[in-house]
């Protein structure tokens, strides 16, 4: 069903499917793959990343099962997340696959948890948060039993919309005002803009 | 087992290493940090340890930097002094392995920054401050100390524990998060292992991984470590000036 006034639409939900909302990185498919299109694949996923911090509306995770390492990434990104109970994590493992994080994936992750306990716990720990830790970490903004978690996520939406919504513009310009260390880094990792290469480089050595 | 190193003491509780701070209120100068050193030298080199537990003896955690002592020693001490104890802190937080403070009493200034350079802070009730007092005893704090402080501390706690030099009682340091676990006297190591314990779970961390993750989330302390040392005739002339506009 398509909605031909696109414009109606005041805020975006993401979910998945069965077990998972996302196990991460597709790393058997990145082994099998080339350097340059590892590199292609990881600068497009930074701009993905970036797009949906700075969405031009309110946007929510709905958690229906694990969300791991990128996955997990992904659900950060969004302004609110909402979890089910009884099963799934939302876990960063990356150090038990003895992976790192990169530079821009850490100032994300940083950017939006800012507990340093939960920063510990999540990153440096590599913890399976289930819902209820989700919820007392901040992590989540609300858990609910699996058959209500749509439901529940279009009705914090709807609250988060209020009366009279958000003006587009003005939202995307303040997550990326909120956000400009992220988004900074990704702009300065794409190369695209040699003077803001140049202007960043004091920002650079902060980072 | 245990190995004496002192003013530091290490004993070994199944995989986790519990190292002591035994010298009264546990005052950081030359000394402690060559034996801190050395007992955590044993700890790493030991493969069967994955995870470490440090805890003071009494009323202290530690009572911070011995200024008496460095303010007595000649310059070249003094400068190295500091260059040793920006060493320490670095290695500490970025240890490869889980790292809990069990703050069985005051942690103060030098002693509070000590406990945050562990992963996990636990601290037992009804006794002891957690609290970065430079500001009342007029001192500041180096870049590098304070790019520390920054991220340890989430930004409206570090206000009142900078800024403000604020005494947290364990309840309070709960609830801003600086502390992980609070519990009575009796029970701090106990739980303090339990919560290493849990840590670890059946596999632990592997080493190598856990430092670099460490070293990459604290990246830009550790860019820092090297900045300028303030100078001891700096210092004093600071103390001085402080002193004299009372």
């Amino acid at each position: 069903m398509m909605n031909k006034n696109k414009s109606n639409i005041q805020a975006l939900i993401t979910t998945g499917k069965d077990k998972f909302y996302s196990n991460g990185l597709d790393l058997e498919w990145l082994g099998g793959s080339g350097a340059k299109d590892r590199e292609a694949f990881m600068s497009a996923f930074n701009v993905l990343c970036v797009r949906i911090l700075t969405f031009p509306m309110p946007t929510i995770a709905a958690l229906n099962g694990h969300a791991f390492a990128g996955g997990a990434m992904l659900a950060l990104c969004h302004d609110y997340r909402v979890m089910r109970t009884g099963r799934g994590w939302i876990c960063l493992n990356e150090i038990d696959l003895k992976m790192r994080f990169t530079r821009f994936m850490l100032n994300l992750i940083q950017s939006k948890v800012k507990s340093s306990i939960v920063e510990t716990d999540m990153l440096v720990m590599g913890k399976r948060f289930a819902a209820d830790d989700a919820l007392t970490a901040g992590l989540v903004t609300l858990i609910t039993g699996p058959d209500q978690l749509i439901e529940k996520s279009a009705g914090l939406a709807e609250l988060v919309i209020g009366a009279n919504g958000y003006d587009r513009g003005a939202m995307k310009d303040m997550k990326r005002d909120v956000y400009a260390r992220v988004v900074a880094l990704e702009q300065m990792l794409r190369g695209k803009d040699a003077a803001a290469k140049l202007d960043l480089s004091d920002l650079i050595s902060k980072l | 087992m245990a190995e004496d190193f002192g003013v530091v003491r290490l004993n070994f509780f199944n995989k986790i290493a519990v190292i002591r701070l035994v010298n009264g209120d546990n005052k950081i100068n030359g000394r402690f940090v060559q034996s801190l050193n050395k007992a955590l030298d044993s700890v790493e080199g030991n493969p069967n340890i994955k995870a470490l537990v440090t805890t003071g003896e009494g009323k202290f955690y530690s009572n911070g930097l011995d200024v008496e002592w460095f303010s007595s020693v000649d310059d070249r001490t003094y400068i190295q002094f500091f260059q040793d104890l920006n060493e320490l802190l670095s290695r500490l937080l970025t240890f490869p392995m889980p790292t809990v403070a069990a703050l069985n009493g005051h942690a103060f200034a030098g002693g509070g920054i000590l406990a945050l350079c562990h992963d996990y802070r636990t601290m037992r009730t009804g006794a002891g401050w957690l609290c970065l007092n430079e500001v009342h005893i007029k001192l500041r704090f180096s870049e590098f100390i304070m790019s520390l402080l920054k991220s340890k501390i989430s930004s409206p706690v570090l206000t009142e524990v900078a800024i403000l030099g604020k005494r947290f009682t364990a309840e309070a340091a709960l609830e801003a998060g600086l502390v992980k676990l609070i519990t009575g006297p009796e029970k701090l190591i106990e739980r303090s292992l339990e919560l290493a314990n849990s840590l670890v779970g059946s596999k632990g961390y592997d080493r190598v991984t856990l430092q670099n993750m460490k070293k990459d989330m604290h990246a830009a302390v550790l860019a820092v470590k090297n900045s300028a040392i303030r100078g001891k005739a700096e210092f004093e002339a600071v103390r001085k000036r402080n002193a004299s506009k009372l």
